[in-house]
């Protein structure tokens, strides 16, 4: 769930968002991040900067299954998120296609020392309505940790845009 | 002309980074083998072994743990065997990143390890011993890096599993095997310690890298699920213990040389009940 908001500074155009995103695996562990982010809004290349905040903790159900009293969750420190991708066509073409490295996508936050890249690809179909394909690559490991293969996911979806 | 002479210093900045002992830029790009080669090369080693038992008169016992040695030099590494071997442990486990990947680690740590006995010691690989193609290394002097052994008392028998995660993340083949190794065999032992040398969740700021959140997230479901009482880490180098439901995670210093806060795990069982401390090294 995130929300937006355009504004300019001096001449620049920005764009503000906060995000909220919960996951729960198997009914038994749940994840929320909190993040608030900045973003440029230019024609070609793009960077977003933000900060998250992450918990894990466990369902009622794993509560009760696992018996677990006390502490049912814990927070991690704060995550810097950032987004960094170029856009390879017209802006003002209703295709958009863009390649980019990123830590975060619509349904996974991760840790800022492993990012991810990313292929996008958009059709406006109105105003409120963008057909989308991403494909992105992950890897286990990097920096300080030998990079292995680790996935990938082609996701194909509708943004609807509630304005 | 000045990008030119930038653009060179970079250049020189990434050989020399490489040509020393402790970088391994290549690494950052690719692994020298994936973590489901190394997981199957353990388990063809560990074949021709069974899982070691580890015979205790009472209930009760002691296991040292100490991480990121990392050997090169090993002023700290002597001072805490001769510590251990004084408070009669009756195991150690060496939590990863005991060398530093070059062969000459391998073969220091191979001499300097023989000062434990007769504790049986148990190693774990961290993601420094894959540096410089250090696997090869580090199955020879050091053996697998994924397996289990167990402490028997005269009450109960408490499983040990030692997992890999030098490359962050188990892989598919040893995520499969550790859960059917929960899933079959938890159940008849009383107390289960998992040791790995990644950390798993980030308490600070650091520049270590740590497992993806989804894997991060099986892990946590399954240390749940079939009451993992407690998982001990490395890696960042520093002191950290949080609890998440029946868990308790422990981080430890790192053992390295010209580390002022260096010092060992100190995991005792009485009657059952798991209890740790640390034990300085001075």
């Amino acid at each position: 769930m995130g929300a937006n908001y355009h504004f300019k500074i001096k001449t620049y155009p920005l764009q503000g968002e906060l995000f909220f995103l919960q996951n729960v695996l198997n009914n038994y562990v749940t994840e929320r991040n909190y993040i608030g982010s900045i973003s440029t809004n230019a024609q070609k290349l793009n960077a977003t900067l933000g900060l998250g905040f992450k918990t894990i903790g466990f369902t009622s159900y794993a509560r009760k299954q696992a018996g677990i009293n006390t502490n049912k969750s814990i927070s991690e420190i704060f995550n810097l998120i950032y987004d960094i991708n170029y856009s390879f066509l017209n802006p003002e073409s209703a295709w958009k296609l863009k390649i980019g490295i990123s830590n975060i996508d619509e349904f996974t936050v991760n840790q800022a020392t492993n990012p991810m890249t990313f292929v996008s690809a958009r059709y406006n179909l109105s105003d409120k309505l963008e057909l989308v394909t991403d494909v992105c690559y992950k890897t286990a490991g990097a920096f300080n940790l030998h990079v292995n293969y680790y996935g990938f996911y082609i996701r194909p979806g509708i943004i609807w845009k509630i304005n | 002309m000045e990008n030119k002479l930038k653009n060179i210093l970079f250049i020189l900045l990434i050989i020399s980074l490489q040509a020393c002992n402790y970088a391994d830029i290549g690494g950052m790009f690719i692994a020298n083998e994936s973590i489901n080669q190394r997981f199957e090369e353990s388990q063809r080693h560990n074949k021709d072994q069974q899982p070691v038992t580890i015979m205790v008169p009472t209930d009760s016992y002691k296991i040292a743990v100490m991480a990121d040695v990392h050997i090169g030099s090993t002023v700290n590494f002597d001072k805490a065997i001769q510590k251990i071997k004084s408070l009669n442990f009756n195991a150690l486990v060496l939590n990863g990143d005991i060398c530093n990947g070059n062969k000459s680690d391998f073969e220091r740590y191979a001499t300097q390890v023989k000062l434990v006995d007769p504790i049986p010691y148990f190693p774990l690989v961290g993601n420094h011993e894959l540096y410089f193609g250090g696997w090869k290394n580090y199955l020879t002097y050091l053996g697998s890096s994924t397996y289990y052994f167990s402490i028997k008392t005269n009450n109960a028998e408490d499983l040990i599993i030692c997992l890999d995660t030098g490359s962050g993340t188990l892989g598919s083949k040893q995520l499969a095997w550790f859960k059917n190794l929960l899933k079959t065999k938890r159940s008849a032992y009383r107390n289960c310690i998992v040791f790995t040398h990644n950390n798993l969740y980030r308490i600070r700021h650091t520049s270590s890298t740590n497992p993806l959140t989804e894997e991060l997230l099986v892990m946590t479901e399954l240390f749940a699920r079939y009451n993992v009482n407690m998982v001990v880490a490395g890696h960042d180098h520093h002191k950290n213990i949080v609890t998440l439901g029946n868990t308790i995670h422990i981080t430890l210093n790192a053992m390295k040389d010209g580390f002022d806060e260096a010092d060992f795990l100190n995991i005792s069982c009485t009657n059952g009940a798991l209890n740790y401390q640390f034990t300085d090294i001075k």
